[in-house]
């Protein structure tokens, strides 16, 4: 990889031949991406703030290009909450917008994220090839969508009460093997782009817990049960393939340690890097894609985690252990975090709704993610038919009951409507989606 | 000896010279007084054993969890010629047997004597005379990662000429667990010996499904007794009642009678979540284990374990080993943070308190124990295999020698998250060899062992370097042993990877002045070695050494020989035998010291347990009432709290209500619990008081009370401090309140200026002396912003109920109030204010100018700061001044402190983000490291997870290295230097600081209280505290059962054990009050979280 793109540099001063040199930057910048995902894979990053940093690198390279005159992309501020501050009042015409736009990227990954300094290498031979002052315009976009990002309330999330577990049956309880604490209780005080509230889309209250035999509840709790113990081939495939989990904990004696993987955000990100790839977009398109992309991931796990901590649902895991088999143990390792409703159902359903505006409908893809983690590509013939596997995967995987897959996809479809409402309210054209 | 000879001869060269004399005084110490070990080489000695540990992709840490946990080693004179041979296990290789040969010299005689262990995984070595000949017969036991044909254990029965046949499929106990080790012992006390066999799984059963695997049986994992019936061993586990579930992973086992009942009790220390055992035999040949009522804290990960009595008072205490580092770099590499969620699980679970770290359980007599290992110093030695309590210098006090280190550093936080998953990610081929290959990267640590030399007062000293002990290593079984049978202890470690170590004792070369004593026993017919004895030696000089003759010992080793008493210069004055029958013999006659005594058993005296000699007969009822807390968890409100605001009632406040001259009872409730008001009747019962304003106030929390004549209509009105830590948005109110009595009904007035402040303490006191009741009310933290403080109160009546707060700057001073006393202590006729609290000294003001003025150095010449929780005053010497008696938070803990070392409270919005992070520093090996882990403080202060990217980056962090100067420049700073309870005696209008006892400072003293209980004219002192919601770090902090001072005069107090006193009270006391009652006066204890105890003492030895 760093060789083509080093290779690239030397034609990218000398050819003209725009077509070419700007999928090159596409796929560079795709790669930019993915070195922000395996640094938050480094540092075991939750999946909400996984997608907080996505949201808020991309952004940078968005706003940067939405100053140069040309660009067919309006600034989100102009779309969304967003309000940035100490833009400059001076834009400069950038000499190499690509690398600029890839350069902030990082500039700002570098900055929020806790190991960002593993980006600085790439960052620097960015910089390099800009002109000083441009350089200079640069960071200041990136410093302003930092400013706007440090004063979205994550920085007041350890001010707020730590999360206690509620006494009672109904309530989530940590889970085996090391009983942690759940990820990020307040994260629904956090800014969103663009939903007005967390609750904006309140999803129906779970099934009522209840160990009567006749009731939902305990039918879902079979069906968790029952399709994980099947034991069938392919779910179980399908299961480890989203999985999505930074971090399962193995045990071995006094030894204990993580094995990661990238979040369901970043799972989708890289879909996005695929599909953009596989339809040659051009880098303006890309950073678009990515960008907005992100911006919904972020919206959607506020809402999601706003449901999880209002409902406070138990596990069924916990539920199985306690009053049917003590030794049952889900096929997926259960994240630590309330039940309802499923992130990944969100979060995927979501995505696939912005994928499929941008690509359209029946946009066939092989999706090779997970190959790193070992896990074989699968191929899907749309987004909508990829999220719908990634939420039915948590079904399979044993973590989730049924309502929480089906409301958590309801939840993803009002939050990615409502995103794309908001960027083309009733004109399509006004935007290009291709 | 040549250096002593040398340093004599400098010494008349110089004895003129006084420039260099002190020099030379230090020099010729060192010398003179040489090492007390000097390490005997392979070559010399001939034990070239080395327990060689192969890694294989089928053989490792992987495969099989105990890989690492090494051999053991076990001292007995197999061929009856007084001279002690040695056997060590090797995990991969055959066991070795060293022939003594004398002179400290060893030959392997292995091959000949028919040992063969090639096969299989050995751990741990018992002694005993299976089929009493009197020839000591080995017992081996297997476990590792192999089929159950492989993994039983073996019996080698002596053949009486060095040779020894394997027969333990004969005897029926070849056992195919997996045990890391066995002991044998005569429970039932038929004359034979029984054998119990610590198991472990190889499985993994961690903190899940605990709660249903507990009740489970496992044939492999669980452990078992058997029971000698003529020669052939009978498995009666079940039957005994011994627990053999599949998560015991038991890896120690010690014999002792902890209740000197003559009957064989056990404690098995267990891995892992499962809580230890402590077997109290029911002499009925079953066992029932007490170890959650008997004792508080016990180690999480228990290794090793050892039995003796450290403080020569009869009792047998315990010690058991753990994993916590001593270096803050190694603790900050491998704790992982508070989880309270998972302790809570913990003890909800029926797994008790467990916390990562060595612990000492001083036996009470009286069916508790007291963890003291914090006070004693030897709480932290890293990942510890074998505890040996043993007289290693001769002085009459037991020592303690532990052995450590691990294989591979397993827990180091920065492998678990980092290294593994790289390395995983990168290998190609099978799991096995995928393991195996990433477990070559995880880095080892070698560890220096302990020798920790007991004082005398429960403190041990780290001597281990000037005990020529020096050398990081690998080591897990050990044992001493007089092995060239001069009077002192070799110690013999097994290692892994390197030769054995054998340390030989010179303390008998050194000091010609110490005595010891050893002594063989001896019966004709059962039980030839005598084993299951217990011995003491009474001195001269008045002390008491006990020793019980049970072979195992630490980990996986065990001793047979004559049993060792160093006496220090103290003489014989007699010797009690009580048998493994339970008869008692005693010997008299003049006893020589330094020689080898035979005691041959000649009675048939029983033993007879008496009542011990107390000094109260303690009758003690619950009062119709029970304190319940809310179970809040301040460390959810700001996470960097050194330790939890709430907890801190009842606060039970007595007073005569109804004038009837006995006293009612008023108890503060928490969060969720209304005060209550027990009215006595004639008759002496206790009825709550119909007060419908009270009852409707349950959502402050109370944290003290004043009962006095607010509005001069002659009877008692009430003032309610409320306190509480809470949030602003937990619904729990804070301002306190005024009810007027009337008519026996408690009605609130609106007379009093509203405040919101987090209260501790009221004080009635006219301190404007104008003839009516004034209130003082001290504040105790600014709500949810430790340890920033806010406004205590002056409170001005105006003779009519009305109270008008009355503004003063020197009211933000008084600092983080816990406490306060109203006195004349200069004897000038006006009052002054005494305050205390954590984080502070105690302070003194005089009300001056209508205002409070400092008048602390008046009184004190240093001040102290500590964490106070109580004051007391009192003229305890009846000299018409008042002594002031201040109650702290203890001397037992991880953190120490002292002027030159204070601990250090740094606080400030670090990060700018509107919240206070307090910062908590203690010196740790001459550093001051913060007390807070990596992931605790990137979770608090996000901006420094950049800065602290991995464990190992943040394991050397101090404050100088986190923060900026001008950050840490900018920090407002408390201290503390000293955490003792003590007394202070007004001499003449200054304050001159007196000691308690040391056993006073085993825990928090929260409440104190003064009378002259046993009638003798001299005041005593009942002290009752302990902390038990605390960091998880810091564990369950109740050592203490009610200390009680025997007051002698002279400013003498003596510490009467709780046996003796027969007081005994669990838990964390916070109120002790003397109340009067047609019986009598009683003591009502309030108790957190609990029923108060209303106590009678009785006076027996008048």
């Amino acid at each position: 990889m760093r060789k083509s793109f080093l290779s690239y540099l030397f034609f990218g001063v000398l050819t003209t031949a725009f077509g070419q040199k700007n999928f090159q930057q596409t796929k560079a910048y795709i790669d930019d991406v993915k070195q922000l995902t395996d640094v938050m894979i480094y540092d075991v990053t939750s999946p909400v703030a996984a997608a907080r940093y996505y949201a808020y690198s991309t952004l940078a390279s968005y706003e940067l290009m939405a100053t140069q005159t040309g660009v067919p992309y309006p600034s989100f501020t102009a779309l969304s909450k967003l309000r940035l501050t100490g833009i400059p009042a001076e834009v400069p015409s950038l000499q190499h917008p690509e690398m600029a736009y890839r350069y902030v990227l990082l500039y700002v990954g570098s900055k929020l994220l806790p190991s960002g300094k593993k980006l600085l290498p790439r960052a620097e031979k960015l910089k390099q090839a800009l002109p000083p002052t441009e350089a200079e315009f640069v960071e200041a976009i990136g410093e302003a969508v930092l400013t706007y990002a440090s004063q979205d309330g994550f920085l007041q999330l350890n001010n707020l009460k730590r999360y206690t577990p509620k006494r009672g049956p109904a309530y989530w309880q940590p889970t085996k093997p090391t009983y942690m604490a759940p990820i990020e209780p307040h994260w629904n005080t956090l800014k969103t782009f663009f939903l007005d509230r967390p609750d904006q889309f309140l999803t129906q209250v779970p099934a009522t817990f209840d160990l009567d035999s006749a009731s939902p509840f305990y039918a879902m709790t079979l069906e968790v049960k029952n399709v994980v113990d099947e034991n069938h081939k392919e779910k179980n495939e399908i299961a480890a393939f989203w999985d999505c989990n930074p971090y399962a904990i193995s045990q071995i004696g006094h030894l204990e340690f993580g094995l990661k993987k990238i979040s369901p955000g970043g799972h989708w990100m890289g879909i996005a890097g695929i599909a953009c790839k596989k339809a040659r977009f051009s880098l303006q398109k890309t950073i678009y894609t990515h960008t907005l992309l992100a911006l919904t991931l972020h919206d959607s796990f506020v809402a999601c985690w706003d449901e999880k901590y209002r409902s406070d649902r138990i596990r069924p895991e916990t539920v199985i252990n306690r009053y049917i088999d003590k030794t049952w143990t889900p096929l997926l390792q259960t994240p630590p975090f309330p039940e309802y409703v499923s992130g990944h159902s969100v979060v995927s359903t979501s995505s696939a709704l912005i994928l499929t505006q941008i690509f359209g409908d029946n946009f066939r893809f092989k999706d090779t993610t997970e190959n790193e983690f070992g896990l074989k590509p699968r191929t899907f013939k749309s987004f909508n038919q990829a999220a719908e596997e990634a939420s039915i995967s948590r079904i399979y995987g044993g973590i989730h009951f049924m309502d929480a897959v089906t409301e958590g996809q309801w939840l993803g479809r009002q939050v990615g409507q409502f995103v794309l409402q908001a960027i083309d309210p009733g004109s399509p054209s006004s935007f290009p989606t291709r | 000896m040549v250096a002593y000879g040398t340093a004599q001869l400098v010494l008349t060269a110089v004895m003129n010279n006084p420039n260099v004399y002190s020099t030379l005084f230090f020099f010729m110490a060192t010398l003179v007084r040489a090492q007390l070990f000097s390490p005997l080489p392979a070559a010399q000695t001939g034990v070239d054993f080395v327990n060689r540990l192969t890694e294989t992709p089928t053989e490792n840490i992987v495969t099989y969890e105990y890989f690492y946990n090494g051999g053991g080693v076990a001292a007995g004179d197999f061929n009856n010629d007084g001279l002690t041979d040695l056997i060590f296990t090797s995990n991969q290789q055959n066991t070795q047997l060293y022939l003594n040969k004398g002179n400290l010299r060893f030959e392997n005689i292995t091959d000949q004597a028919g040992i063969d262990d090639t096969k299989g995984w050995k751990t741990g070595i018992a002694l005993t005379d299976v089929n009493n000949d009197g020839w000591l017969d080995i017992y081996i036991s297997f476990s590792g990662n192999f089929t159950p044909k492989n993994r039983k254990n073996k019996l080698y029965i002596n053949q009486q000429n060095l040779t020894f046949k394997e027969f333990a499929g004969k005897y029926g106990i070849d056992d195919a667990g997996y045990t890391s080790q066995s002991t044998f012992f005569d429970y039932d006390q038929d004359g034979d010996m029984d054998l119990f066999v610590v198991n472990h799984n190889t499985k993994l059963f961690r903190n899940f499904d605990a709660a249903y695997t507990k009740q489970q049986i496992d044939p492999d994992a669980g452990d078992r007794l058997y029971e000698n019936k003529g020669g052939r061993f009978e498995d009666v586990t079940t039957r005994a009642g011994i627990i053999s579930n599949p998560i015991g992973y038991g890896l120690g086992v010690v014999v002792t009678d902890v209740n000197n009942d003559g009957w064989p009790d056990l404690y098995v220390s267990n891995d892992y979540i499962e809580q230890d055992y402590l077997y109290v035999n029911q002499q009925d040949g079953t066992f029932s284990d007490q170890l959650q009522t008997q004792m508080v804290s016990i180690s999480n990960f228990s290794m090793g374990v050892d039995a003796g009595d450290i403080n020569n008072d009869g009792l047998m205490d315990l010690v058991t080993l753990d994993m916590l580092p001593e270096d803050n770099y190694r603790q900050k590499l491998l704790f992982a943070p508070d989880n309270f969620e998972l302790y809570n699980n913990m003890v909800d679970n029926g797994f008790h308190y467990q916390s990562m770290r060595n612990m000492l359980q001083l036996n009470n007599g009286d069916g508790t124990f007291s963890e003291i290992g914090q006070l004693a110093g030897i709480s932290s030695t890293d990942w510890s295999w074998a505890p040996l309590l043993a007289d290693f210098n001769n002085d009459g006090f037991l020592d303690l020698y532990i052995t450590n280190g691990y294989g591979r550093d397993m827990i180091n936080r920065d492998v678990m998250k980092f290294y593994f998953d790289e390395r995983l990610k990168h290998i190609e081929g099978k799991k096995s060899e995928q393991m195996f290959d990433v477990l070559q990267g995880v880095p080892s640590t070698p560890l220096q062992n302990y020798l920790y030399l007991n004082n005398g007062q429960y403190q041990f000293d780290n001597k281990t370097l000037a005990s020529g002990l020096e050398g990081k290593d690998y080591s897990h079984g050990a044992i001493y042993a007089d092995l060239d049978n001069d009077g002192d202890l070799e110690i013999v470690v097994n290692c892994m990877n390197e030769p054995a170590k054998l340390f030989k004792n010179q303390t008998v070369e050194n000091a010609k002045t110490s005595n010891y004593l050893k002594i063989k026993l001896a019966q004709d017919r059962q039980n030839r070695f005598g084993f299951g004895a217990k011995i003491t030696v009474f001195t001269r000089q008045g002390q008491r050494l006990t020793r019980e003759f049970n072979p195992v010992h630490g980990f996986q080793s065990a001793v047979v020989e004559p049993l060792h008493f160093g006496l220090g210069p103290q003489q014989v004055d007699s010797i009690q035998v009580v048998w493994d029958d339970r008869t008692v013999q005693t010997l008299k006659k003049d006893i020589r010291p330094n020689q080898l005594l035979t005691i041959t058993k000649q009675t048939s005296k029983p033993l007879v347990v008496t009542a011990p000699e107390t000094l109260f007969d303690v009758h003690s009822a619950k009062l119709p009432y029970k304190h319940q807390e809310l179970l809040v968890n301040d460390f959810k409100v700001q996470p960097l709290l050194p330790y939890m605001i709430s907890y801190h009632g009842p606060k039970i406040k007595v007073v005569d209500l109804n004038n009837d001259q006995l006293d009612d009872l008023f108890i503060g409730g928490p969060e969720g619990q209304a005060p209550t008001i027990l009215l006595q009747s004639t008759t002496g019962e206790f009825e709550p008081s119909e007060q419908p304003f009270l009852d409707a106030s349950s959502y402050y929390e109370d944290v003290n009370a004043s009962f006095f004549d607010a509005d001069a209509d002659g009877d008692l009105d009430l003032y309610i401090v409320s306190g509480g830590f809470g949030t602003e948005d937990s619904g729990l109110s804070l301002e306190d309140r005024l009810y007027i009595n009337n008519d026996g009904l408690f009605v609130p007035s609106q007379n009093l200026p509203l405040d919101e402040m987090v209260g501790s303490v009221s004080l009635p006191w006219d301190f404007d002396m104008d003839g009516d009741l004034d209130l003082f009310v001290g504040t105790r933290v600014k709500q949810a912003a430790f340890p920033q403080t806010a406004p205590s109160m002056l409170l001005v009546n105006n003779g009519q109920g009305r109270f008008v707060s009355k503004k003063s700057k020197t009211l933000n001073e008084l600092g983080l109030v816990k406490d306060a006393a109203v006195a004349d202590f200069d004897g000038d006729g006006q009052q002054e204010l005494l305050v205390i609290g954590d984080w502070d000294y105690p302070k003194i003001y005089r009300f001056k100018n209508y205002d409070l003025v400092e008048v602390t150095e008046q009184f004190f010449d240093t001040s102290y700061s500590g964490w106070w929780n109580t004051v007391e005053v009192n003229d305890i010497d009846n000299d018409g001044d008042l002594d002031v008696f201040l109650g702290n938070w203890g001397e037992n803990n991880q953190f120490k402190t002292s002027a030159a070392q204070p601990m250090e409270l740094f606080y400030d919005d670090f990060d700018g983000n509107g919240y206070i992070d307090p910062i908590w520093c203690y010196y740790i090996q001459g550093e001051s490291y913060p007390n807070v882990l990596r992931d605790e403080i990137t979770d608090q202060m996000v901006t420094l997870r950049k800065k602290f990217v991995t464990y190992e980056a943040y394991a050397n962090a101090t404050m100088e290295t986190i923060f900026s100067p001008e950050q840490i420049e900018k920090a407002p700073k408390r201290v503390t230097d000293f955490l003792a309870t003590v007394w202070f005696e007004n001499k003449g209008g200054k304050f001159i600081l007196h000691h308690f006892p040391i056993e006073v400072n085993f825990s928090s003293v929260n409440a104190l209280l003064i009378d002259d209980f046993d009638q003798d004219g001299h005041k005593d002192i009942l002290m009752g505290g302990n902390t038990h919601y605390n960091r998880v770090r810091i564990g369950n902090c109740e050592t203490t059962y009610g200390i009680y001072l025997k007051g002698k005069g002279n400013h003498q107090f003596e510490y009467v054990p709780n046996h003796q006193t027969q007081i005994s009270i669990s838990g964390s006391v916070r109120s002790l009050e003397s109340v009067r009652t047609p019986s009598g006066p009683k003591i009502v204890v309030g108790i957190n979280n609990d029923y108060p105890l209303l106590l009678n003492l009785q006076n027996t030895n008048r």
